[in-house]
């Protein structure tokens, strides 16, 4: 069986790995994944969402796909496995690169002092990050990874890329962005400390690696320089451009085919980008919104961990949208996402809807003897579906707020979406002016709502027919359920059968 | 609705009430077969002269023996003897056709009008479906299945009044005990307009039938 590792750097990354989460969740891409978070930043907003986004999937798995549960899915929902490790911040607060060199020789020290700039990057605390120097990134991560003794992170992920040793297929992706900080340095420094292990272990072609590598896709406001003292350290859109022009020279240099870092690599962009009309530098701020790049990106990610590296040598692959400024099913690098996500962004809306019908005991006696309701055997209900339910809630919401921000802002940039309407879920409009924050989502109990909701969500793909309705799911799941699935296994099982697209 | 869902509604909302129809009429005719009950004398107000204890039959010898094996009217021998027993037996037969083709007449007019309120409860029902999405709207066709009830028991039992309680004909029924006829026609008539209509419905819509969820079989 293949093992598949990703891991994501820094807040880019995170988004990424928020983006795959959800196709992973929707049985898009590898059936097993070990994800990694790591951040130097150790407040980011991006990857703390990423953590509970995962989390939440990870539980909700465990507790629907383990046999012996009293709540058991049996079809293909949740099918594919995604393991959370703990997030790495490879600093502590204090540390600057000075001190983690600790004290150097004449000669070194003169060479520290042509590469680093005393005033701003020796010094600089990154607890907060690398902030968009990605030349101290670099170095304060590979020492960090080479310290004694090695970082709990290093040492699982080398445990989860063991069964390369036996022979076994082991495909790590990596992703991140090539501006910023932790992403821009952290990648082609882990990448070549993992091909060094690799080597090293003699794992021969039994490990392959992937990148996904965002160029600049999201521009924002410039920071206030009265309000940030700071603010000349961070990032500016200015710089980013040429960033990344010198940042893809040497990639071009790490993808050649003698000794190449990468099996195959994934560049993503958007032209025009999409405007964040915000500017975060760090912190728990640095919040931003899920975008719609992310998505092409990570489905690429998932293609590579599925599919594996070209078999003719590495590759840059490249994608585009079909209509300038607009983006439609047919622009996704996957043929199954329409399928696939359609379906789970179904099933997560009409939960909400059937969740109090299926197990408010007020409501449940009402309609017990439905014959939807006898079907799924609900009547036989136990009432200890507490941890299931709250589990699946709280990822399934993850999801719709996901969906919800990644249109809100296609939108809020000017492009047209194609791929799903949420708004008719959303309690209030996103403000795309303004910092992401929490989406307030509708209560869909009254079936008009739900109806409005369920049956304009999904935009049928192109060469695709009308998906089923709200009546047809209802249809759908009078029929008699599943007999090995228990408890309410059977009645999810039922649901996301008639959320098909 | 699918096109098999109109096949099954359309069939279910014209056959039942035509077996009903039938089973009806085989009934009442069976009834009318047995013409013990048909006493002409209750209908000439003549009692005292004509009525005849069943029992007596059997001394006079002479009960005929109908098709079902039961016991005829007797003719009553009198000084005029065979005469007035041969008009008693005019009288029964007028009786019985008066009655079967009143009750006739009442049991078809039922089955027409429960045809009728079926092919309309087929049509509520098709407009409804497609917005039947959960439990709430799946019951939310419960006041039009009351009114058109309400419609069926007004149509079938003002036939059956008419048809039973407002002559001479009718009279003779209730004083010879025999108003349970227009009983059962009412009754097994609103019996088959709530399983026609039960089986015309799908069953997302059920609910909106009493006792529509205990009905297994049905359309999906």
């Amino acid at each position: 069986m293949t093992k598949a590792i990703v891991i994501t750097m820094g807040g880019t990354g995170a988004k990424l790995g928020e983006a795959l989460t959800h196709l992973v969740a929707a049985g898009i891409g590898p059936s097993d994944v070990h994800l990694f978070p790591i951040d130097q930043d150790s407040g980011n907003g991006n990857t703390a969402r990423l953590e509970r986004v995962a989390k939440a999937y990870e539980n909700c798995r465990k507790l629907w796909r383990t046999p012996g549960q009293p709540h058991v899915v049996t079809d293909d929902l949740f099918a594919h496995n995604l393991t959370l490790a703990s997030r790495w911040t490879p600093h502590d607060g204090g540390s600057t690169l000075s001190k983690l060199l600790g004290k150097l020789d004449e000669e070194d020290r003169a060479l520290f002092d042509l590469l680093y700039c005393p005033r701003t990057e020796q010094d600089m605390g990154l607890g907060g990050g690398y902030r968009a120097r990605p030349n101290v990134g670099a170095t304060a991560l590979t020492t960090a990874i080479r310290a004694t003794p090695q970082p709990d992170f290093w040492t699982e992920l080398t445990q989860a890329m063991a069964p390369a040793l036996n022979g076994n297929p082991v495909r790590v992706l990596l992703m991140g962005s090539l501006f910023g900080g932790t992403g821009a340095a952290g990648f082609p420094t882990l990448a070549r400390l993992i091909r060094n292990h690799a080597a090293k272990m003699r794992m021969g072609d039994n490990l392959s690696i992937g990148g996904v590598l965002m160029l600049p896709y999201f521009d924002f406001r410039d920071p206030d320089q009265d309000a940030e003292g700071d603010a000349a350290n961070v990032a500016r859109q200015e710089e980013l451009l040429l960033q990344t022009r010198s940042a893809l020279e040497h990639y071009a240099e790490l993808t050649s085919p003698h000794g190449a870092l990468f099996s195959d690599l994934y560049l993503v962009g958007s032209q025009p980008y999409t405007r964040l009309a915000y500017h975060a530098p760090q912190g728990d701020a640095q919040s931003n919104p899920a975008l719609a790049v992310e998505l092409v990106a990570a489905l690429g990610g998932c293609r590579f961990l599925k599919d594996g590296p070209s078999a003719d040598g590495p590759k840059v692959f490249a994608t585009a949208l079909q209509q300038a400024n607009g983006w439609n099913w047919s622009d996704l690098p996957e043929v199954e996402a329409y399928e696939k996500l359609g379906r789970l962004l179904r099933l997560a809306t009409a939960w909400r809807h059937w969740e109090p019908l299926a197990l408010n005991p007020k409501k449940r006696l009402g309609f017990l003897r439905d014959a939807w309701a006898k079907a799924q055997n609900l009547g036989k209900l136990s009432d200890n579906t507490g941890p299931h339910v709250e589990a699946l809630d709280r990822y399934l919401v993850h999801l719709v707020e996901w969906a919800a921000m990644v249109e809100a802002y296609a939108r809020g940039s000017g492009q047209s979406f194609n791929l799903w309407k949420t708004d008719k879920q959303l309690a209030a409009p996103i403000n795309t002016n303004e910092p992401p924050a929490a989406v307030q989502l509708k209560d869909l109990a009254d079936e008009k709502a739900y109806e409005a909701a369920f049956n304009d969500l999904i935009v049928p793909a192109e060469g695709k027919l009308d998906p089923g309705n709200a009546a047809s799911l209802l249809t759908e799941i009078g029929r008699a359920g599943k007999e090995d699935a228990p408890g309410l296994g059977m009645f999810m099982t039922a649901l996301h059968r008639g959320c098909a697209v | 609705m699918t096109g098999k869902h109109w096949v099954v509604a359309l069939l279910s909302v014209l056959l039942l009430p035509l077996l009903a129809g039938a089973v009806l009429w085989w009934g009442v005719n069976a009834q009318l077969a047995d013409t013990r009950w048909l006493d002409p004398s209750v209908l000439n107000n003549a009692s005292s002269v004509q009525q005849a204890e069943p029992a007596d039959t059997s001394e006079a010898g002479d009960a005929d023996e109908n098709e079902f094996g039961e016991s005829a009217l007797p003719e009553v021998e009198d000084d005029e003897g065979q005469t007035q027993g041969n008009q008693g037996n005019v009288l029964v037969d007028t009786i019985r056709e008066q009655v079967a083709g009143r009750l006739v007449e009442a049991i078809w007019q039922g089955v027409l009008a429960t045809i009728v309120l079926g092919i309309v409860w087929t049509f509520v029902v098709a407009a409804k479906l497609p917005s039947v999405v959960g439990p709430q709207s799946a019951r939310s066709l419960s006041v039009p299945w009351w009114g058109l009830t309400l419609v069926q028991i007004v149509a079938v039992a003002v036939l059956a009044y008419l048809a039973t309680v407002s002559d001479e004909v009718a009279t003779y029924l209730v004083q010879a005990g025999k108003l349970w006829f227009s009983a059962a026609i009412v009754l097994i008539l609103l019996i088959t307009w709530w399983l026609a209509s039960l089986l015309a419905t799908p069953h997302r819509l059920r609910p909106s039938v009493p006792g529509g969820n205990n009905v297994p079989f049905g359309m999906e």
